[in-house]
């Protein structure tokens, strides 16, 4: 699995947001963003996932284009953004909906990926009742539970207790053969902990800072 | 169980409209018993005085078989009462607002970025329109209902009655009465979807299903007003001859927006068709919906 980013830009308007950037990342590691608000992070992660169309240039997921208006790669998960859910339904109830879409993983897995985030106690909760911390662990886990080959995560850790923090890291370490994780976070610490490779943003180019 | 739950806010809808629809037919029917009566008295009574006018109508009302309204005379006239026609204003409402809770959500959660990341776009936009157009049952089973009340009330199709005492007729006294029934309900189709299409055009730019349908409710009263005067009177008179210069929306239920078949089908056709032109060019770009609706919060 290969994501290749190749003379990418994105502007918004009058915003040149991203300039020009070439990437390439590869299966088998965990790749880490870094940078101020407004850098460009979710942007490329939202142009990756296809939510976004390229102003100029490409990304090719395995040699594929998806960057049209209406395909999307298939096995790329990714929570962007806030926790988004339906307030009134359970944790379970919204991975369950999640899952019915494409439906390739049964109750069990979800419990099992529930789990894994330690939200497993909570699971029956209504949504709106979740704290800021929960909300993001549910967030990791509509991520995880399909196994997808391709991982992304912004900003996933904020509110999360340090407990669940690193069995989470851990768990994406254990699995990250065979995989592309992105995470995007301004918590230096997280990153330095998690990630093979930092690439830092900066008013619209990126760097590479090797862990 | 679970229908009853994830339905409820379109099954209290269609209650609603069953209601009010009811309440107008045993009015009609009222008025209908009382007129009838009167006219049995006045022939028992000219029976027994045999004066010349009475002579006259003792003819008139023997030789008529056909007594009392027909089943669509009964139908339009209990949905021109007054209970009923107030459905010509609120019934965009009645439909789009349980119509597009659905989506609503969706884009209010910002639940549309774990969907896109499952579903292809287009994919998306399909089932969610299909899902909103299912709910047409909530003005065709009231009208249903009404149709046949107005069958078991009148027991017959036959216009003579009508036609011979000059009340209120359409231009189906031309036509075959069970095609005419057919045309009517197609065009109550298309006037629905045309009124769902309103709802998603407000709801691309507005989560909050109240806006939605209120701001749906003005949009529909603007392409009248827009309809009646730039339709109605301009390019009716100056290219279609035989177009009605009255294209009034807000008269869909007893068909008040047309005189022929060829308006009372082609009128709601072409709203149906310009809404979903209007539905294309609005939702053709992922990126600027997935903004808005991460926007709308």
């Amino acid at each position: 699995m290969e994501i290749l980013i190749r003379n990418l830009s994105k502007k918004f308007k009058d915003n040149l947001v991203l300039d020009n950037v070439n990437l390439k990342f590869e299966s088998g590691n965990i790749y880490g963003f870094v940078g101020e608000n407004g850098s460009g992070k979710s942007v490329l992660l939202k142009l990756i996932c296809s939510f976004y169309i390229p102003s100029n240039g490409e990304i090719l997921i395995d040699n594929i284009n998806y960057c049209d208006n209406s395909s999307f790669p298939n096995n790329l998960r990714a929570f962007i953004d806030i926790p988004s859910f339906y307030p009134e339904k359970t944790g379970f109830e919204n991975l369950k909906i999640l899952a019915k879409i494409q439906n390739k993983i049964n109750d069990e897995k979800i419990i099992e990926t529930l789990k894994i985030v330690n939200l497993y106690e909570e699971k029956d909760k209504k949504f709106y009742e979740y704290s800021m911390g929960m909300k993001q662990k549910l967030g990791i886990a509509s991520v995880i539970m399909e196994d997808p080959k391709i991982m992304i995560f912004d900003e996933p850790f904020n509110g999360v207790d340090q407990k669940s923090k690193e069995k989470i890291i851990d768990y994406l370490k254990k699995i990250k053969n065979k995989k592309i994780i992105i995470v995007s976070s301004h918590i230096k610490e997280d990153i330095n902990k998690l990630c093979d490779k930092i690439y830092c943003f900066e008013k619209g180019t990126i760097k590479l800072n090797e862990n | 169980m679970e229908f009853l739950k994830k339905n409820l806010i379109s099954i209290v809808s269609m209650l609603i409209i069953l209601i009010i629809f009811m309440l107008s037919f045993f009015s009609v029917k009222k008025e209908y018993d009382s007129m009838y009566s009167s006219q049995k008295n006045l022939y028992y009574s000219c029976l027994e005085n045999k004066n010349d006018n009475c002579l006259e109508y003792i003819k008139e009302f023997e030789e008529n078989d056909v007594k009392t309204a027909d089943t669509i005379t009964v139908f339009f006239t209990s949905l021109m009462e007054q209970k009923a026609s107030i459905m010509n204003y609120l019934l965009v409402i009645f439909l789009v607002v349980p119509s597009l809770i659905p989506f609503s959500k969706i884009c209010k959660n910002k639940i549309i970025n774990n969907i896109l990341n499952r579903k292809k776009y287009n994919e998306f936009l399909k089932e969610t329109f299909i899902n909103c157009y299912k709910n047409i049952w909530i003005i065709f089973i009231p009208l249903l209902i009404l149709f046949i009340a107005s069958l078991m009330y009148s027991g017959h199709f036959n216009y003579d009655y009508i036609l011979n005492s000059e009340s209120y007729y359409s231009f189906y006294v031309y036509i075959n009465p069970l095609i005419y029934c057919i045309l009517y309900f197609v065009s109550i189709l298309f006037f629905t979807i045309f009124y769902i299409n309103i709802g998603l055009i407000v709801a691309r730019k507005n989560s909050n299903i109240a806006i939605v349908g209120i701001e749906s409710f003005l949009l529909f009263i603007l392409i009248d007003i827009i309809f009646e005067i730039i339709f109605g009177l301009l390019i009716s008179k100056i290219i279609f001859n035989s177009f009605s210069s009255r294209f009034n929306l807000l008269n869909i239920l007893n068909i008040g927006y047309a005189k022929n078949i060829l308006e009372m089908i082609l009128i709601p056709l072409i709203l149906v068709i310009i809404t979903f032109i209007i539905l294309k060019i609005i939702y053709k770009s992922k990126e600027k919906f997935i903004i808005d609706c991460n926007k709308n919060n």
